[in-house]
């Protein structure tokens, strides 16, 4: 039996090639009119049916508010959240602060303690070198 | 190491007086730093776990502990090193045993009198277990309250005693005529 060696030097860009020339060919032979290629056809169509946008301020409008075609969001949906972000983040704090409104009294007095303590304790550790001469 | 000079200026100049800024200064320091944070994280932990009472209460109570330790030790500066040090062991300790009581709690609370009388071998009545419960909350309640006004007394206490020095030796002053320059 012959072993076909091109099968492990193959590259998956290659694979992705043919396997999307294949699939193109099919879509082609079974919906695209003849003589056009399937995608051609599916841009013109979508092009004359409104589906995408057409012109460049169609495109603009695309792009700040609708989903660009790719994954990425678009700038309303990125401001829109980051509000959403912020707005939560901060009703955090402020939740935060009424519920423990008591810590934000506690937590400056052990402050104050500690400063009180280092102060108190390094406050005996000069060296008092007196020189007389 | 950083090194402060100060030279009196007058007739005596050749007096100087070194403070020098010394390793062993900086880890007393963050010694310090790391102690207080530890106890207000623990602080936060031990609230966490008692839920409600812990929002509602251990934290306004240890709140007030800070508070009037840290009042003490500005007013009362012939005991601010002791103050201090005893403020944060005797929150420590209040949250340790906080610490302590919501972990027995629960192998403490299911037991029942018939489940003890078979342990030691001895008569219990029904009620004493359920009384149990309740003398368990008492004693939660109990020291969570007691333990803050007792602290707060003993910075009364402490803050008293101070001005009463004070007025002590403003006295023995007068009396013997010692003026500390001031009209």
């Amino acid at each position: 039996m012959r072993r076909n060696d091109n099968l492990q030097t193959i590259t998956p860009e290659e694979v992705k090639a043919r396997m999307t020339e294949a699939f193109l060919k099919a879509m082609s032979e079974r919906f695209a009119p003849p003589g056009e290629l399937f995608h051609e056809w599916y841009v013109r169509n979508a092009r004359e049916n409104g589906w995408i946008a057409k012109t460049e301020d169609e495109i603009i409008e695309h792009i700040v508010f609708g989903v660009v075609v790719g994954g990425n969001m678009s700038v309303f949906e990125i401001l829109h959240s980051a509000l959403v972000f912020h707005v939560n983040a901060f009703y955090g704090i402020v939740f935060f602060m009424q519920t423990n409104f008591f810590l934000f009294l506690g937590v400056p007095a052990a402050a104050y303690l500690a400063y009180s303590e280092i102060r108190a304790k390094t406050s005996l550790e000069i060296d008092d070198k007196r020189r007389l001469g | 190491m950083t090194t402060e000079t100060f030279s009196a200026e007058n007739n005596r100049s050749h007096l100087h007086y070194q403070k020098v800024a010394r390793t062993e200064d900086l880890i007393l320091k963050l010694k310090v730093i790391a102690f207080y944070a530890g106890v207000v994280i623990f602080w936060l932990v031990v609230a966490s776990l008692y839920r409600g009472f812990g929002r509602n209460w251990i934290i306004p109570a240890v709140s007030v502990m800070w508070i009037a330790g840290a009042i003490t030790a500005f007013v009362a500066r012939n005991n601010e090193e002791n103050t201090t040090r005893e403020t944060r062991w005797v929150i420590l300790g209040f949250l340790g045993f906080l610490v302590l009581y919501r972990a027995i709690l629960p192998f403490i609370v299911p037991l029942s009198s018939a489940q003890m009388a078979a342990a030691l071998d001895i008569n219990i009545p029904a009620v004493s277990g359920e009384a149990i419960a309740g003398m368990l909350q008492s004693v939660l309640l109990l020291v969570s309250v007691l333990t803050p006004v007792g602290f707060i007394i003993w910075c009364g206490q402490k803050i008293r005693q101070y001005h009463g020095r004070r007025t002590r030796q403003s006295t023995f002053e007068k009396t013997k005529g010692v003026s500390r320059g001031q009209p």
